[in-house]
């Protein structure tokens, strides 16, 4: 095998390729990065220090307004009542309460049928954890026009809770809330002192 | 209450009785039109113009109850529940146009539940049935929808027609003894 043929040693010294040699502006370029990246704060692969993470939570649903407004009712309607005993004197004030006290039975026994017809607990047990028990004595004033005036800001906070219930609940709900709403309009149009 | 006299083919026209519905084919909105008070269901643009329909014949009768209050004992309330109206057509209009679909429009008179005669009493008699039948619709839209929006507009104009009802009631207890309505705008009411 002589040295001119292709298979002999090459003792010439390879030259290596350029780019595989970390030169001293590379290195330097990179140690700069690196501190620009721990500077402004952000993900640090080496380090062992556990990632803050952001998590958007759902918001909870909306609430279903029922049984508040039904525990509202029943306390109004026991309200209008101890008021009726109270205002017997009063000819009149009878006349207005006897008119708002059938409106609002009226509203409670469709509350309670509403919760019957939609869930397995009975309305009586729902609601009156929140509400005066039947039977129990609301304490109103004996004055007449205190009782009337008892009344009428108990239809504005009807009204009031009615209304918003609207909003968040079904069609067939949205429309008996509205109406009874409404019909809290008109009470207060009675009631109001003329 | 009122029942259009008009051409019954004419848009808005209905059967005696009922409120009118929109028989224009393009008094329907298409399904993803999206107003910027959000979405109207289809059934909801039918139930508003049914509303608006009943707010219409609500102008036009107060028009003809005034002509019947020779002393103007009622004109002060009559010329307040007249703009009131006008201020709920107007919107319910606004609504509708903004659903993309084609407000109905009113009529050129109206059939009367009742007969008014040269009394003050049969025309707060109908004042009372214009209210109840305002009610009604408004009622029928807040259970067609459920657009925060438009059942917010439809409880503040049951409220409204139900508050002006009672008022007529208490004006003249003879007509009806009981001024309030458990449920305004209800079917058995």
């Amino acid at each position: 095998m002589g040295l001119g043929s292709p298979n002999s040693w090459n003792d010439v010294g390879v030259q290596s390729p350029a780019s595989s040699r970390v030169g001293r502006r590379t290195f330097l370029t990179g140690l700069g990065g690196a501190a620009l990246v721990a500077v402004t704060g952000c993900t640090n692969p080496f380090s062992s220090a556990p990632t803050t993470r952001t998590v958007v939570s759902q918001a909870p649903p909306p609430v279903d307004p029922l049984m508040s407004l039904l525990a509202t009712t029943r306390l109004h309607v026991e309200r209008i009542n101890a008021g009726l005993v109270n205002i017997a004197a009063d000819p009149a004030g009878v006349v207005v309460l006897t008119l708002v006290q059938a409106d609002r039975a009226a509203h409670l026994a469709a509350l309670e049928a509403e919760v019957a017809r939609t869930t397995s607990t009975p309305a009586d047990s729902a609601a009156t954890s929140a509400a005066a028990q039947p039977g129990q004595t609301v304490s109103i004033s004996d004055d007449p026009a205190e009782i009337i005036a008892t009344v009428l800001g108990d239809c504005v906070t009807a009204q009031t809770q009615f209304r918003d219930g609207v909003q968040s609940t079904s069609r067939y709900r949205a429309a008996l809330f509205g109406s009874i709403s409404a019909c809290l309009a008109t009470h207060r149009l009675v009631l109001q002192p003329s | 209450m009122t029942t259009p006299t008009a051409d019954p083919a004419a848009p808005g026209t209905t059967a005696a009785g009922t409120a009118p519905v929109a028989t224009d084919p393009a008094g329907s909105a298409p399904a993803d039109s999206a107003p910027a008070f959000g979405t109207v269901e289809p059934e909801a643009i039918a139930a508003l113009q049914q509303a608006l329909a009943a707010e219409h014949a609500a102008i036009w009768a107060y028009g003809f109850i005034g002509a019947f209050d020779k002393d103007q004992l009622d004109i002060s309330r009559v010329s307040t529940y007249t703009q009131q109206h006008i201020i709920s057509r107007d919107g319910t209009i606004d609504i509708v146009t903004g659903a993309g679909a084609v407000p109905v429009r009113t009529e050129v008179a109206y059939s009367l539940p009742i007969d008014v005669t040269d009394d003050l009493t049969t025309s707060r008699a109908l004042s009372i049935i214009i209210e109840g039948d305002c009610t009604n619709v408004w009622r029928f839209v807040i259970g067609c929808t459920d657009n925060a929006f438009l059942r917010d507009f439809a409880v503040s104009a049951l409220s409204d027609s139900a508050v002006r009802q009672t008022a007529w009631k208490l004006v003249d207890p003879a007509i009806t003894p009981n001024p309030v309505v458990a449920f305004p705008g209800a079917p058995a009411s």
